[in-house]
C-alpha cells in the first residue's frame, strides 16, 4: 500500500565483502580526507579488530592522527568532550568508528560538536536541527544488530542532567559503511544471538509501523530472510565467514529500514528497560518482540502476514491459510527466540534478563515517553504498557 | 540581451489567516482545559516548571508559545520569542492540514511534515495534551478519522467542552 506522503533518505556508500576493509583509505582519499581518528572500545580493541584496520593503511600515504578506544558501553557526553580535545588536538580531518551502536553514537556526537563548534551539545537536541554537512565519517560495525552504519540517529547519555538526548539529522548518516566479515567473527553465541534478534525487530517494526513506505518495506523484507537462512547458523559456528557478512548485511538493510520508517512499541519498551533496569538492548527487543506484535496484531495484521514470506519461507506462506498467518508469523519468532536460547542462553522473558516485578511500572511509565510510539500503530498508555511487561515477565 | 529578473515569493494570506486563529484557539484552550481536564493535569505533572513550549511554522511564522506553570499552560501569544522545545512545522500546508483536521497529529509526525528543536519525551507529553485539547475541539466524526483513540468523553468533560467554547477559548479562564 502506498503512503500518501514518504521519505527516504540513505546516501550511505555499502561496501561489503571479506576483506572490505582493505578500502579504508581509498574511501577516506574520496572524501578528501588524510588524518582521520580511530573511535572503538576496550573490547574491540582487546579482540585484535583496531589491528586490522590499522594495517589496512599499510603503504598508503595517510596518517591516523589518534586511536581513542575509552568508549564505554553506554555512550555519553563527557567522552564525546573527551574525544572532541583528543580529535582537536590531534589535527584530525575525519572519523572511522569501528564498534558497535555505542561507539558509533559516540563517533556521532563527536561530529555533531566538531561540526557546529558547539560548547553545548544539547543546543542541538531533537529531530532535523542539525544544519551543515559533518565531517567525513566512515563507520565499521563489529555487531550484527544496531544497523547504526546507516541510520540518521544518536543517543548521547547526559549523567549530569540524567536524561539521553536523542540526535535526528540526516547529516548523521555516515559517508560509507564497511562490513567485512572479519569484524564480527569474535563476537560470542550470546551476543550473535541478541544482536541479531535486534536487527529482526529493527525489519519487522520497520515493516509494520506508521511510517512504513515501499522503499524501506524491501529493505525489512531482504534483511528478514537473510536473518532467518543465517542467525542460528552464525550462532553454532562463529567462524561461519558466509553467515557472519549475511547478518551483517541483514543489520544493515535492517537499519537502514527502520531509519526511514521508524519503529514502535517493541523499541518504546526496549528503551526503557534498558535505561530503568540495564538490560542489553538486543536482549530486550528478543523478549518484547512476539509481544509487540501480538499487541498491534488488530491494527497491522495484514502486515504481520505478509511477514510469515520472509519469516518462514514461501512454503510455509502457501501452506499457512491467510486469517492464520500474522499467528504463524509470532509463533516463527517464538521459535527462533526458544532455538537462540538453547544455544547461547538468550534471555526469553524479563525476569530471566535480571529484571525485578517492582520495576514494571517505571518501566511503564518511562516507555510511554518515548518517541518511538508515535509511530506505533496502536496508541499506548501507561496500563498496556504494564499489561505488555506483565506478559514479558515470566 | 533578454533581462532575467528576480522572483520575490509570494503569501498564502488565507491559509495563514485560518492557521493564526487555530493556534489562538488551540492556545486559549490549553490554558483553560489545563485547569480542569484531569488527563491534561496529569500529563503536565512531568513537565517542568516554566517550560516554554512552541508551535512554530516555517518559513515565516505564525507561532504560538505556551509555558507550563504550577501544573497549568499558560498562552503566551503569537509574538516570536526564545523557548525550550518547539515543535516546527516545514511548511504552511502542513500545518493547515493539521490544524483543519484534514490529518492528526501522529499521521504528520509519520510523514515527516514536523520537525523538533528539544526533549523528545517532553515533545511526547506535549503531543498527548494536543490529542486531549482536539478531543474537545472537533467533534468525534473528525476524530475519528485523524486519531488512533478517541478520548473517551466522560460527563464531566462535555462540561469542560461547553466551558471552552463558551468561556475558556475567548477569555482563557
Amino acid at each position: 500500500m502506498l503512503p500518501d506522503y514518504y521519505e527516504f533518505y540513505n546516501p550511505v556508500k555499502i561496501v561489503s565483502g571479506h576483506k572490505a576493509l582493505e578500502n579504508l583509505p581509498y574511501e577516506l582519499d574520496q572524501l578528501g580526507a588524510k588524518r582521520p581518528i580511530i573511535v572503538t572500545d576496550k573490547g574491540v580493541s582487546g579482540a585484535g579488530l583496531v589491528d586490522i584496520v590499522k594495517n589496512a593503511f599499510a603503504d598508503s600515504d595517510m596518517i591516523i592522527g589518534a586511536i581513542f578506544d575509552n568508549t564505554p558501553p553506554d555512550s555519553s557526553i563527557d567522552t564525546v568532550n573527551e574525544l572532541v580535545k583528543v580529535y582537536r588536538s590531534n589535527d584530525c580531518d575525519s572519523i572511522v568508528a569501528v564498534g558497535g551502536g555505542s561507539v558509533i553514537d559516540t563517533a556521532k556526537g563527536l561530529n555533531i560538536v566538531i561540526t557546529e563548534d558547539a560548547d553545548d551539545l544539547a543546543k542541538f537536541m531533537g529531530a532535523e536541527m542539525l544544519k551543515k554537512p559533518m565531517k567525513p565519517l566512515i563507520v565499521i560495525p563489529t555487531t550484527s544488530g544496531t544497523g547504526s552504519e546507516v541510520t540518521l540517529a544518536a543517543v548521547i547519555n547526559n549523567p549530569e542532567k540524567k536524561m539521553k538526548m536523542p540526535f535526528t539529522s540526516y547529516h548523521l548518516l555516515p559517508k560509507v559503511a564497511i562490513l567485512d566479515t572479519r569484524m564480527t567473527l569474535t563476537m560470542p553465541p550470546k551476543i550473535t544471538a541478541a544482536t541479531g534478534m535486534d536487527a529482526l525487530t529493527h525489519a519487522v517494526e520497520a515493516f509494520i509501523c506508521d511510517q512504513k513506505n515501499p522503499v524501506s518495506d524491501a529493505h525489512a523484507m531482504v534483511a528478514i530472510s537473510m536473518i532467518r537462512d543465517n542467525l542460528v547458523k552464525a550462532v553454532k559456528d562463529r567462524k561461519d565467514k558466509k553467515a557472519r557478512l549475511a547478518m551483517s548485511n541483514a543489520s544493515c538493510l535492517a537499519g537502514a529500514a527502520f531509519s526511514n520508517s521508524m519503529v514502535g512499541i517493541v523499541h518504546a519498551l526496549g528503551h526503557a528497560t534498558g535505561g530503568v533496569c540495564h538490560v542489553p538492548h538486543g536482549v530486550a527487543m528478543s523478549i518484547f518482540l512476539p509481544f509487540g506484535l501480538e499487541y498491534n496484531i488488530d491494527a497491522s495484521r495484514e502486515y504481520i502476514s505478509e511477514l510469515l514470506f520472509p519469516l518462514g519461507g514461501a512454503e510455509i506462506y502457501a501452506a499457512t491459510p491467510k486469517d492464520k498467518r500474522a499467528e504463524k508469523s509470532i509463533e516463527l519468532i517464538r521459535n527462533l527466540q526458544k532455538e537462540l536460547h538453547s544455544l547461547s542462553g538468550l534471555p526469553m522473558t524479563l525476569k530471566e534478563a535480571g529484571v525485578e516485578k517492582s520495576q514494571l511500572e517505571e518501566i511503564a511509565k518511562t516507555a510511554i515517553n518515548d518517541g518511538s510510539l508515535i509511530y506505533n500503530p496502536l496508541d499506548v498508555n501507561v496500563d498496556e504498557a504494564l499489561a505488555v511487561l506483565k506478559k514479558a515477565y515470566e | 540581451m533578454d533581462s532575467y529578473q528576480p522572483v520575490m515569493p509570494g503569501s498564502k494570506r488565507f491559509k495563514k489567516m485560518v492557521v493564526r486563529t487555530v493556534l489562538f484557539v488551540l492556545g486559549r484552550a490549553m490554558q483553560s482545559a489545563s485547569k480542569y481536564d484531569v488527563e491534561i493535569k496529569r500529563e503536565l505533572a512531568v513537565l517542568p516548571d516554566n517550560l516554554r513550549i512552541q508551535m512554530q511554522i516555517l518559513p515565516s511564522g505564525p507561532c504560538m508559545t505556551v509555558v507550563t506553570q504550577n501544573g497549568k499552560l499558560k498562552y503566551l501569544g503569537q509574538k516570536p520569542m526564545e523557548a525550550d522545545m518547539i515543535v516546527i512545522y516545514k511548511n504552511l500546508e502542513s500545518a493547515f492540514m493539521l490544524f483543519t483536521a484534514q490529518k492528526g497529529i501522529a499521521k504528520s509526525y509519520a510523514e515527516h511534515r514536523l520537525s523538533l528543536r528539544g526533549d523528545l519525551s517532553y515533545a511526547m507529553v506535549f503531543t498527548r495534551c494536543i490529542i486531549i485539547i482536539q478531543g474537545y475541539l472537533f467533534p468525534k466524526i473528525i476524530n475519528n478519522r485523524i486519531m488512533k483513540r478517541v478520548p473517551a468523553m466522560s460527563l464531566k468533560k462535555h462540561f469542560i467542552r461547553l466551558w471552552l467554547y463558551s468561556f475558556g477559548i475567548s477569555t482563557g479562564l
